[in-house]
């Protein structure tokens, strides 16, 4: 709500309301298609990059696996003696029904998989993320208009965040919180307990990361005319910096939410494997050390679907909340 | 050398005596007696036992896993005929007995009575002729296949006794009746649709001492004790039904995080124990640590003799004898494994032990082979030269199976031939496919590599046989008439011959350079009784002997 609330008052308040009668479509739907190019384009560099490892397709799809028989149902599932451009097709075609083919290591339907552990993984990112949004709002509003001295001890906090691995901090948590007090189990799944530690190795390198981009918005935001106009008002000073310089500084927050989400998964990789929790981080690792290639290309596809959709759905979002855009409909 | 104490005591037929004696050299030995003190105690029935596991397998069914850390866990449900003793000596599992006829092709099973299936099924001749054809049969797919490659066929004679029969004499054919992947399951398991054959459910059963309860996949699996049970191999510690009530194996994929979950009482035993923390738990108040024997390959580098300047006799051995592998190994693993010899694990029956000490560290000598062989001149970085080309080998390691810090223990030995022979020993690190490819072309030319033990007879096949992947396209290299030799009879000093002559010409002409023998490493604490290693694999047994004084 902050955002609106901040967007109403840049703008004049009769553009607003005339305009929101009518969603930006040609926008949404540009976005939406350009989502789709990136997908496909996404398909179709995992598909030719099989192509391009050296080495017999049917044995790189097959693993380790040697036993009779393999190779002869891989092609018949992949189509091996088609030509490439069939077989290119023809993956297409099993994607767009949901069929991510089948694991030769694990004997299984790779959706099946998938489906069975993804939502580990996104209960860990999203709390992951909500954490670290608070986190770096705390961080950001607590240091700002500070001394100098406040705001670099902070920043250097953030960047330490920041820099160190997901996997060194894990490990650092666990020996502390784990195995030193015993606070917290070391691994699994098993109620909030075990959500804790993970939760902290996942958030805090994104809560530095957001805590520097937030401040800094924030900075500028406070340099801008019409904060003069809301002080005049006599605003306190904490409803100037929590409802108008944070609301502000949450719209370049919103660009970043897909990078974020990159990082989230790509974190959740190291961490479900640290301490152990089952999750798409998980699979992944097996996949690749079982070199149970299906697997990989399904979680290669999968990261690029949610990468595309919340991108997506979050700059139809933004063309909603920021009046400044529909304007270039 | 703990292993050769600790993997024997969990002997329970005929080698209650030699467990007594082996003790009393334990204790002698110093080091391993507090662990072997404890098999005097009497083992408690009941409590449970968690796991910590490094590899969370991808496959539960025994006859298509072909990962060696899944068959601890898969034991635990699913059994084989044959049993196989630390003495290499076949004892009786699900089967009582058997007879082999005098031409060696035809095998009478006698099935043990009263076995049932967890999930009720009588165990019979007619489940065991559906097993084994069911995984003798391309069609399925099973990763066992493999292992039958000369069996005709099963007959069933009566409810408890089938024929198995056979295209030619196999002396390895027992090996494959004991190995974990023709444990039988229920008729009604292998009837399931090709894609859930692979998954941890309550679908998937065996005969074993336990029974699936749970799985939470990329977390844990527990079973539940069979209280039916009442068929234990020959070479188990006791009979009748498991001494623990449940057990749980978590997959901590972690080295630090098995150590830190052990050592804050999270998980009551752990495997694969990271070297560098084996003292925390090695003669430690509280602790057990206990290797696993070994009777599979060395680690080792087997070299492609058909690319130069490896094709050179000489070269290869210059590069066998060139480096101090004693201290490398001790250096890299502080005295947790044994530097090799041979091919074969020390552990094995078929061991050459005239090799120890025969080769390896003679610089001199090694100097003296590479200046026979014309690589006289050095280039400007100290390498030996040879009509200005550099005397280089190339090393290509697939980067999945770099494991154990093995790869930091090739760059010793590259360090070390650089900086005494002039050699450049180019160790890279490459992808899996790449080696299908130079397989497939035959231009591999160093191959890392270590095979989880079975028959020495199908290890050697697999490595040094025109039908194994290494020497498959060039059969004149091949040792294939030894090999047969050792499979065709079934008298244990012709086939010592055989595979002493095997090991002794790899060696000898440097084609196969033996560094290191891998083990199993446990380490528990004191309140977990029981652990032993099953010599069909040396992993970890199942949970069937384990106690608990929780």
């Amino acid at each position: 709500m902050a955002i609106v609330h901040g967007a109403v008052e840049n703008d004049s308040a009769t553009a607003t309301r005339r305009s929101s009668a009518v969603l930006p479509w040609r926008r949404i739907l540009a976005r939406v298609v350009s989502g789709a190019v990136v997908l496909w384009a996404a398909v179709t560099i995992a598909f030719f990059t099989l192509q391009a490892i050296p080495g017999d397709i049917a044995d790189i799809l097959a693993g380790e696996q040697t036993y009779p028989g393999l190779k002869e149902a891989i092609s018949a599932e992949w189509g091996l003696d088609e030509s490439v451009f069939t077989q290119y097709l023809a993956f297409l075609g099993r994607l767009v029904t949901g069929d991510l083919g089948t694991s030769y290591v694990q004997r299984q339907p790779v959706a099946d998989l998938l489906a069975a552990q993804v939502w580990s993984t996104i209960e860990l990112a999203v709390v992951a993320g909500v954490v670290s949004a608070l986190l770096a709002v705390v961080l950001a509003v607590v240091s700002i208009g500070r001394s100098r001295v406040v705001r670099s001890a902070m920043s250097t906090l953030e960047l330490v965040f920041t820099s160190v691995p997901t996997f060194w901090v894990g490990i650092l948590l666990l020996m502390l919180f784990s195995f030193q007090w015993r606070l917290f189990p070391v691994a699994g799944a098993n109620g909030w307990q075990s959500l804790v530690l993970p939760v902290v190795t996942l958030a805090l390198p994104t809560a530095g990361f957001l805590a520097q981009v937030i401040r800094e918005s924030m900075e500028r935001t406070l340099t801008e005319p019409f904060i003069v106009t809301v002080r005049s008002r006599g605003v306190s000073e904490s409803l100037v910096l929590l409802r108008h310089a944070l609301g502000h500084a949450l719209l370049p927050v919103m660009t970043l939410v897909g990078g974020i989400i990159g990082a989230l998964l790509g974190g959740a990789v190291i961490t479900e494997t640290v301490f152990g929790r089952p999750g798409i981080g998980t699979i992944t690792l097996n996949a690749v050390t079982g070199k149970d290639i299906p697997v990989v290309i399904a979680v290669v596809l999968f990261a690029a679907l949610i990468y595309v959709v919340v991108s997506t759905v979050l700059d139809i979002l933004y063309t909603i909340v920021d009046p400044r855009l529909r304007a270039q409909r | 050398m703990n292993h050769r104490h600790s993997a024997r005591p969990r002997l329970a037929l005929g080698a209650l005596v030699a467990s007594a004696a082996l003790v009393l050299t334990g204790c002698a030995s110093g080091p391993a007696a507090s662990s072997d003190d404890d098999d005097d105690a009497t083992p408690v029935t009941g409590g449970s036992v968690t796991w910590g596991v490094s590899v969370e397998p991808v496959c539960y069914n025994p006859q298509r896993s072909g990962q060696q850390n899944s068959y601890p866990i898969i034991r635990n449900f699913a059994e084989s005929l044959v049993g196989k003793d630390s003495a290499g000596e076949y004892t009786p599992w699900l089967a009582d007995s058997w007879e082999i006829s005098d031409d060696g092709l035809t095998y009478d099973v006698h099935l043990r009575e009263g076995v049932t299936f967890s999930d009720g099924t009588v165990f019979d001749a007619a489940a065991v002729k559906a097993n084994l054809d069911f995984v003798a049969d391309p069609a399925n797919a099973a990763a066992a296949g493999t292992g039958l490659t000369n069996f005709s066929g099963a007959t069933v004679v009566d409810a408890s006794t089938v024929e198995l029969t056979l295209e030619s004499p196999d002396a390895a054919f027992l090996d494959t009746l004991a190995s974990i992947t023709t444990a039988i399951l229920s008729p009604a398991s292998l009837a399931l649709p090709d894609n859930d054959l692979c998954a941890a459910t309550s679908d998937l059963v065996g005969t074993g001492p336990f029974v699936l309860s749970d799985y939470q996949a990329g977390q844990e699996i527990s079973f539940e004790a069979n209280e039916d049970y009442d068929w234990a191999p020959g070479y188990a510690a006791h009979e009748g039904r498991a001494y623990l009530d449940s057990v749980t194996y978590r997959f901590l994929p972690e080295a630090t995080v098995r150590t830190g979950a052990l050592t804050s009482e999270q998980v009551d035993i752990i495997e694969g124990v990271q070297v560098t923390d084996t003292a925390l738990f090695q003669d430690q108040p509280g602790y057990r640590y206990e290797t696993g024997p070994s009777t599979g390959t060395a680690f080792s580098l087997n070299i492609n003799t058909r690319i130069a300047p490896a094709d050179d006799v000489r070269v290869r051995q210059a590069l066998r004898d060139g480096f101090d592998l004693d201290a490398l190994v001790e250096n890299q693993y502080l005295g947790t494994v044994e530097r090799a010899f041979s091919s074969i694990g020390p552990d094995s029956p078929f061991y050459d032990a005239d090799l120890e000490d025969s080769w390896g560290n003679d610089v001199d000598g090694a100097n003296e082979l590479l200046d026979e062989a014309g690589w006289t001149d050095r280039d400007g970085d100290g390498y030996r030269e040879k009509d200005g080309v550099r005397l280089t080998i190339v090393v290509g390691y697939p980067e999945p199976y770099i494991r154990d810090q093995r790869d930091v223990l090739l760059q010793a030995v590259q360090a070390q031939v650089k900086e005494n022979i002039g050699l450049e020993l180019d160790v890279q690190s490459t992808t899996s496919a790449q080696f299908t490819d130079e397989l497939a072309k035959a231009t591999w030319t160093v191959y890392p590599n270590t095979l989880p033990t079975s028959d020495p007879s199908i290890l050697f096949r697999s490595i040094f046989g025109s039908e194994g992947f290494l020497y498959a396209k060039a059969p004149e290299a091949a040792l294939d008439d030894l090999i047969a030799q050792s499979r065709e009879t079934s008298d244990p000093a012709e086939r010592k011959k055989a595979f002493d002559e095997i090991q002794q010409t790899v060696v000898d002409d440097a084609r196969y350079i033996p560094l290191y023998h891998p083990v199993y490493t446990v380490a528990s604490t004191d309140l977990v009784h029981g652990i032993a290693f099953e010599p069909q694999l040396n992993s970890p047994s199942n949970s069937y002997d384990l106690w608990t004084s929780k």
